[in-house]
């Protein structure tokens, strides 16, 4: 173990830490922090609840009941270990849109305070950081670039269509690749198995005084520090902020009773086929696509979401070559397996050879001698941000997790905004393709039943803390510091006030760079 | 395991399927329409929608046959840029009529039915 670590459960520590800034949870949010801030300043301590592996008794703090739409296992969807959730983080990277910041209240989605030049320096940042382009704007040249041509691309064809590329960053496990360089450095100090259990506001409720910490062998340990900055994910820190009620009774920041509400995950639907003509550009094949490590859907210009009130939709083309059964069958006989004489194999060959065609052009996928074969539809993926909602929001149960502390539930939820823009998202996007001659599309009615039933997330927790610039619609301002509390800070997804089209976790960086220059000045002022 | 030419044999058939099954584009058209497979959708466009809308489409249908002289004579001129624009603009105005599940253009299927009628096919 590399010098600046240590583990609250031992007698290295006593009943009291003090720093000059604490940052609690080592996820994407808190590592870039505790990164910079300890290449400026002294007296930084990194505060992480696991260890450095997954460890079942920590993970179990994060059990909790779905009161929604179903959701993930929330003891899954979210890591609570060194480096956080981007240990299962799958490396796909985009900026937000300049839309995605500007506000339309028509749709319930609120304005950043911040513009998208202020904060592109530190997104460029972070792309360099996760070691990808960050020239994100420039789809043509990114897929020429790629051997692609772009001539394939919708968007010079179409006046509405615009195609959306995530890079795949190649350095995603970031507990992993800070764990030595930050604990060589002798501005840090990484205290692990230690848990956030309440913090504590001095009695006028305009400062944080200390956070109360505990380890699950019965350690009590108090954190002092001149500025706080909880960076726990998306659902904690809004747990950590509801139950903290003995100052204000409301709990930290909820003056206005944003704390925990408006969660929102990217959202998607499996609805409808595209049956495609021969003209059907292949670089909208998502299978032809990943096997050119690429991830690329096709959504909407931005004046056209504007002109029409519709979120931020984009779609994926799944390609089907053959029936579910069949698709059986070959696993089946693909993988042996069968007990010796068992003549279920003659039936699986059977089945196969029903539609050998269909068999052999997906194979035909795998190999580069021949022209890629259309698959015989596209199962259409439609994705959303999904539109804030004051009734999607995280509940403090009743019951008590093993440090004592309230569980939080979680009350998924979408509204009448999200299904319209699936619905019409969908009308759209199909009606686009069918006039470019694309191939034409076997409909299902998208009904607010319908999306209720196959609606997913990703993964992507955001908003239960939101950035505002008055208290009356957030909890944090335009620097990420919980209004009124002038020495609290939020790190993470949790802070950002739409969803948009991009996945979070380099936005997290980025914006986890910007707040550290706001510390810095903050500590210096 | 599937005997590498055998393999090779099967993709580009399938790969020939998927040519021929594709569904109609401006420049396919005439080959579907000699085929009738046009017709066949014509007579299943009759199956499932309402009379009153069927006697808007055979109207429509009227109006082109008007302005083309019949279908066959006339589709040489009929495909061609005039019609994917129309077509186009048929999908992105919304005009649009589902048969069998699928959705096609109000244009198509106007000529669908044209191509239906007796002695078109």
């Amino acid at each position: 173990m590399a010098a600046g670590y240590i583990d609250a459960r031992g007698s290295e520590v006593g009943e009291e830490i003090e720093a000059s800034v604490a940052i609690f949870g080592a996820g994407a949010a808190g590592l870039t922090l505790a990164r910079e801030l300890s290449r400026k300043i002294g007296g930084v301590a990194l505060i992480e609840a696991g260890g450095f592996d997954l460890e079942g008794e920590t993970q179990s703090l994060y059990f909790g009941n779905q009161l929604g739409l179903p959701y993930y296992n929330l003891a899954a969807c979210r890591l609570r270990y060194f480096g956080g959730t981007t240990n299962h983080w799958s490396g796909f990277c985009r900026a937000n849109d300049a839309i995605d910041y500007e506000g339309r209240p028509v749709l319930g989605l609120p304005k950043w305070p911040v513009t998208p030049q202020e904060v592109e320096p530190y997104i460029r940042s972070a792309a360099e950081s996760l070691g990808i382009s960050g020239d994100f704007f420039d789809v043509g040249l990114f897929v020429e670039s790629l051997g692609l041509s772009s001539d394939e691309l919708a968007d010079g064809r179409s006046e509405v269509l615009e195609t959306k590329v995530f890079q795949v960053a190649r350095d995603i496990r970031l507990g992993k690749i800070y764990r030595e360089p930050l604990g060589s450095t002798g501005n840090l100090t990484v205290y692990h198995h230690l848990n956030a259990v309440h913090v504590r506001l001095a009695a006028d409720g305009s400062r944080v005084e200390a956070v109360d910490c505990a380890t699950l062998t019965g350690r009590k340990i108090r954190v002092k520090a001149k500025i706080t900055v909880l960076c726990c994910h998306a659902i904690e820190n809004a747990r950590l902020l509801l139950v903290s009620n003995d100052v204000m009774n409301v709990g930290i920041g909820n003056e206005s009773g944003c704390v925990g509400r408006y969660f929102m995950d990217h959202t998607h639907i499996f609805a409808s086929r595209f049956i495609p003509s021969p003209t059907f550009p292949l670089i909208y094949d998502k299978r032809f696509t990943e096997r050119n490590n690429l991830n690329l859907n096709v959504g909407f210009k931005d004046d056209f979401l504007r002109k029409e009130n519709l979120l931020q939709y984009y779609c994926r083309f799944n390609p089907v070559y053959f029936d579910e059964d069949i698709g059986e069958s070959v696993r089946n006989i693909r993988y042996g397996l069968f007990e010796p004489g068992d003549v279920r194999f003659l039936k699986d060959v059977a089945n196969v050879l029903s539609d050998i065609h269909g068999v052999a052009a997906q194979a035909a996928t795998y190999q580069d001698m021949l022209p890629y074969p259309l698959p015989r539809y596209y199962k259409l993926e439609h994705r959303l941000e999904q539109a804030p909602n004051p009734h999607s929001r995280i509940v403090i149960s009743d019951r008590k997790d093993a440090l004592g502390s309230a569980i939080a539930d979680l009350d998924w939820q979408i509204n009448e905004h999200d299904i319209d823009s699936f619905r019409r998202g969908q009308e759209y996007l199909v009606n686009e393709f069918s006039a470019l001659g694309y191939g034409r599309a076997e409909i299902e009615e998208i009904t607010p039943e319908l999306v209720k039933s196959r609606v997913s997330g990703h993964y992507h927790h955001i908003g239960t803390t939101r950035m505002s610039d008055t208290p009356a619609d957030g909890v944090v301002n335009g620097d990420c510091r919980v209004h009124n509390v002038a020495n609290l800070y939020i790190g993470g997804s949790s802070t950002f006030p739409t969803a948009g089209y991009s996945g979070p976790t380099m936005m997290i960086i980025g914006f986890s760079l910007r707040l550290a220059d706001r510390i810095v000045a903050d500590l210096q002022a | 395991m599937i005997e590498r030419r055998l393999f090779l044999k099967l993709a580009a058939s399938s790969l020939g399927t998927l040519a021929v099954g594709a569904p109609a584009s401006a420049r396919s058209w005439e080959a579907h329409f000699a085929s009738a497979s046009w017709a066949r959708l014509g007579a299943r466009v009759r199956l499932e929608l309402p009379s009153a809308e069927l006697a808007v489409l055979d109207e429509e249908g009227n109006l082109l046959l008007r302005r083309f002289g019949s279908v066959r004579a006339g589709l040489a001129g009929v495909v061609g840029e005039e019609l994917e624009l129309r077509l186009a603009d048929d999908f992105r105005s919304g005009r649009v009529t589902r048969v069998g599940g699928v959705s096609f253009a109000r244009t198509e299927v106007v000529l669908f039915l044209l191509a239906a009628r007796p002695g078109q096919a």
